[in-house]
């Protein structure tokens, strides 16, 4: 049979076992029967059937194939990882959340991706399309390091009510304003003073349905995966009004960023913190991004195992090393956000500290909430599928 | 060559076509020489930095040698299997060559978007991985029209006369096609193997839905489009652009020379007749 | 002797024919059966229905997306061939010693990034773009323009950059029948320079003319790249929606349906522009070297 069609009959055989109660086995024995076959991506490893023992991480090697946005795959803090062990990271960078599921679902089984990210609202719909591995955390010994918050199973962003991990929780931020101080003398105060006049053709928006809708909802009161049909409509019209205060939406972050260091648009709605170290590294450092009043959402991306992934062990050898406190403190540095591991902060230099009174994180988080996404199916709130049909139609309109 | 006519507003137009053209360009690379890494003016000063990245960035070296892999790659099969259609086409007289044209010429009357979705789609339902391979099939479908109404329209011109009498003189067709036609034809046909070239190295629009996880040159600027773009695009561009410009200079050179070498062909050095058209009299 | 070559020499074809067959025509029908399809999630599901047409029809975003396109298809389409005939002419008759090299930076500024050269054109309409900072250097204006970024005109402008070398190498080769000598007779005969070109030059190219046309316009309303980069919110245009509905919101039928609509108004340009050819007889112009 071929190697595929060996894989599939293994993870059905684990997800069976799974359910069942009984331990999560690895593919360990996977990348091993690889290297006999010739492949070049050996992750090696060893087939533990027990959860016995202490944690510890696997060995790593080989060609790691990433997939998620620019940043992500944190080159700096993961060098001296990659050169003790060898390895070499493939990076397929994407612009927008969804091209992750897309590019799992239609390359096929063995799409090649070894590890991904997942927002924390997605989980639900991952799970819907079975594209998440389960972890063993028996490779992750570094988990005992997460914040309380993160560890638990609070929200099921990251691990399943039965117990199943899916998700490392490595990094995280608030969504806020960010302005270009050259041109917006002071930070407003109110998401809606990007309504005014003196804004119209000026602001940044980027394409990110889910986070647009999040955003929007939460500035209207409500909690977007719960939203009712009705007040969606509320939602989905002030998102019309500020696509229509806008230069265009953006393709990216990036590309909301370049229009604001060239002078064509002057504040971001739905800004984010790491826009001031883009602009910073394009020799602009006058960007400033702060939560305004009504609060917003926050977001929390884990690395994940996706469906198909060969290299395993040095995949989760790479999320365990995240979750080392002085990793996981450069990756904060270098992404402008949060750090999840708790010794983590004595680590973080003052202006990356302050981005988050992390001795206050549970009221921060009460402001800007952990969301979920839109469900995938309902007939009382509005659903993803509409979410990303309305904001479409919002892009369409907004220059009418 | 006959004496040019003066047409001042044409020669105007061409002028302001010329500038239109190339003011962009220029711009690009002036700021792939830009010391901070702004796209924007004012313009602070030079510096060689961004190219110094380029070649020294592992990431933008990987996607290079991908797209040239895939290059290469679509160049040689469109070659070959272009040639041999346009022969086999010119060279019969059935009733399917208006069909069978009409098919060659199919895939440039469609925008890359179809292309590419269509062939996403098959892919995903066939459940075959998407890779270099998928990106190389994907190539050889956009390119093949541009290859084969090239060869097509050379291997037309041709005076069938020779190949008759080389075959009623007793010479089988393959020899006829190896020793008669093709050294008349074969600066068009590497010609039009160098535009396959250029046109899979720069393409976007397609390999955008059919590329896996091993990126090419124009995924990874589209992609560094996606973090705030700096001035290592423009100089990517700016060498990708005078790479090509090179190709095709070498490579009208030696169609020029090879003809010059053959004895009993006065073809002007237009370049255009190198894509076919009507030969130009003096 | 005359030898006449049958069917033998079309075998030749059969690894061509192949390849397309396989991996252009068959997945061009399994995507029109997607349209029919019902979507769900990044799939697709049993259920034949022509809904997905419905909803690209209903939908009223879909409206305006196909005026843009069509808005800027055609303007992208009339602009590149009015600007490129004259310099074609130029190239063929009034070139002189300068052809080749006036070719020759036409060809290769066909070899440009498409991506980059998109791009460039912020650093030239932008507020702090080329043109602005000129025109404000020479006094011309006060505060940068603003409506020259981030629209139709912008993408406009992009697509007909883009396509003009290419319409430019057709229309010259389109003239390349037609000998000097026969202007400069027509010309003796007492033609004026309007007539010249009403009853010489223009019938000979208006078939290269037309065909480049609808490439130009077919290409530019279908484009995603430009829009995105350049459109604003004026400026977004149907190919967009194609592009996200199969990487963004995970409908492939809907997509299929959209796309298969816009080919469906593409088809119907061409045989409207085919029509008008037939009828005016341009498409039996020939020109005896």
């Amino acid at each position: 049979m071929g190697y595929e069609e060996w894989v599939r009959q293994q993870e059905s055989r684990r997800r069976f076992l799974q359910r069942a109660g009984l331990v999560t086995l690895t593919v360990g024995a996977g990348p091993t029967l690889l290297a006999a076959c010739g492949d070049d991506d050996d992750g090696g490893g060893s087939a533990s059937t027990v959860a016995e023992g202490p944690a510890k991480a696997p060995p790593a090697s080989g060609r790691v194939d990433f997939l998620s946005w620019e940043g992500y795959d944190i080159p700096d803090p993961l060098k001296s990882w990659k050169q003790k062990n060898n390895v070499t990271v493939k990076a397929t960078y994407i612009g927008n959340h969804d091209e992750i599921q897309t590019k799992l679902k239609a390359g096929g089984a063995g799409a090649g991706y070894d590890i991904i990210t997942y927002y924390q609202g997605y989980k639900p719909l991952y799970q819907e399309l079975d594209i998440l591995e389960p972890l063993d955390e028996q490779k992750l010994p570094n988990l005992k390091n997460l914040f309380p918050y993160f560890a638990s199973k609070e929200g099921n962003f990251w691990i399943d009510p039965d117990g199943a991990r899916t998700g490392v929780p490595w990094t995280w931020g608030s969504i806020g304003i960010t302005i270009d101080k050259r041109r917006v003398k002071s930070m407003p105060t109110s998401w809606l003073d990007l309504l005014e006049p003196h804004f119209t053709g000026k602001v940044a928006i980027p394409d990110d349905p889910v986070g647009q809708f999040s955003l929007s909802a939460h500035v209207n009161g409500f909690d977007p995966s719960k939203t009712t049909k009705a007040d969606g409509e509320k939602v989905f019209d002030l998102l019309s009004k500020m696509a229509a205060q806008s230069t265009g939406i953006s393709p990216s972050f990036g590309d909301a960023t370049t229009k604001m260091t060239a002078g064509d648009a002057d504040i971001c709605w739905q800004g984010w913190a790491a826009m001031n170290q883009f602009a910073a590294d394009a020799g602009v450092d006058t960007f400033e991004t702060a939560v305004p009043k009504e609060g917003s959402f926050s977001f929390c991306d884990a690395y994940a195992l996706p469906a198909g992934a060969d290299n395993v062990d040095t995949a989760l050898s790479w999320m365990n090393e995240s979750l080392d406190p002085k990793v996981n403190a450069e990756a904060a540095v270098v992404l402008v956000g949060g750090v999840t591991v708790a010794d983590a902060v004595a680590e973080l230099p003052k202006n990356i500290a302050g981005l988050y009174s992390y001795d206050e994180l549970d009221s921060l988080l009460e402001r800007s909430p952990f969301y979920n996404n839109p469900p995938v199916e309902s007939d009382e709130f509005v659903t993803f599928e509409e979410v990303q049909k309305r904001w479409q139609e919002i892009k369409a309109e907004a220059g009418a | 060559m006959s004496a040019a006519r003066r047409s001042p507003i044409t020669g105007a137009f061409t002028v302001a076509g010329l500038i239109f053209l190339w003011a962009p360009l220029l711009l690009v690379f002036l700021f792939s020489l830009h010391s901070t890494g702004s796209l924007t003016f004012p313009f602070e000063g030079f510096s060689t930095r961004w190219y110094d990245e380029v070649f020294s960035s592992e990431e933008i070296r990987s996607a290079a040698e991908n797209s040239l892999i895939v290059a290469t790659s679509t160049a040689l099969v469109t070659l070959v299997l272009g040639t041999l259609a346009a022969y086999g086409l010119t060279r019969s007289t059935s009733r399917l060559r208006a069909p069978l044209s009409l098919l060659f010429f199919l895939p440039v009357t469609l925008p890359g978007l179809f292309i590419g979705v269509a062939l996403l789609v098959s892919f995903s339902r066939v459940q075959f991985s998407l890779s270099l391979l998928t990106v190389t099939i994907a190539h050889l479908v956009y390119v093949f029209p541009f290859f084969f109404l090239v060869a097509r329209a050379a291997l037309e011109r041709l005076d069938p006369a020779l190949e008759e009498t080389a075959a009623d003189l007793g010479a089988s067709r393959a020899t006829v096609f190896r020793r008669v036609t093709l050294p008349q034809v074969w600066p068009v046909l590497v010609g039009a193997a160098c535009l396959s070239f250029a046109l899979s190295f720069d393409e976007f629009v397609i390999t955008f839905f059919v590329i896996g996880p091993d990126s090419t040159l124009p995924m990874y600027i589209w992609s560094s489009l996606r973090r705030t773009i700096d001035p290592s695009i423009n100089a990517i561009s700016s060498l990708l652009l005078a790479f090509t410009m090179l190709l095709f200079v070498v490579t009208w050179l030696l169609t020029v020379w090879s003809e010059r070498r053959r004895r009993g062909r006065g073809l002007a050095e237009d370049p255009l007749v190198l894509t076919g058209a009507r030969e130009e009299t003096a | 002797m005359q030898r006449t070559l049958r069917v033998g020499p079309l075998v030749l074809t059969a690894p061509a024919v192949a390849g397309l067959l396989v991996f252009f025509i068959a997945p061009l029908v399994a995507f029109g059966v997607y349209s029919f399809l019902t979507g769900s999630l990044y799939d697709v599901k049993a259920p034949l229905t022509v809904d997905n047409y419905k909803e690209v029809v209903e939908t009223d975003g879909n409206r305006t997306l196909a005026r843009n396109s069509l808005v800027v298809g055609l303007l992208a389409a009339v602009f590149s061939v009015l600007i490129a005939l004259p310099i074609a002419y130029w190239l063929r008759y009034a070139a002189g010693r300068w052809r080749g090299l006036v070719l020759f930076l036409i060809v290769a500024s066909f070899l440009a990034s498409y991506l980059v050269r998109i791009f460039a054109w912020r650093s030239m309409l932008g507020r702090n773009g080329a043109i602005n900072r000129g025109l404000e250097s020479l006094g011309l204006i006060d505060n940068p323009l603003d409506f020259l970024l981030y629209n139709r005109f912008a993408v406009t402008v992009a697509l007909v950059h883009i396509f003009l070398p290419y319409v430019v190498l057709v229309l010259y080769a389109g003239l390349a029948p037609l000998q000097p000598s026969y202007l400069e007779t027509a010309e003796d005969l007492g033609a004026g320079r309007l007539q010249r070109w009403r009853r010489v030059v223009l019938p000979l190219v208006a078939a290269p003319a037309v065909s480049a046309f609808l490439f130009v316009f077919v290409l530019s309303a279908a484009d995603y790249v430009t829009p995105q980069l350049l459109g604003g919110t004026s400026g977004v245009m149907l190919g967009v929606q194609v592009q996200v509905a199969f990487i963004g919101t995970g409908d492939f039928a809907y997509g299929a349906a959209l796309a298969f609509a816009m080919l469906a108004g593409f088809l119907l340009c061409y045989a409207l522009i085919a029509l008008g050819l037939r009828l005016t007889k341009l498409d039996q112009v020939r020109f005896a070297a």
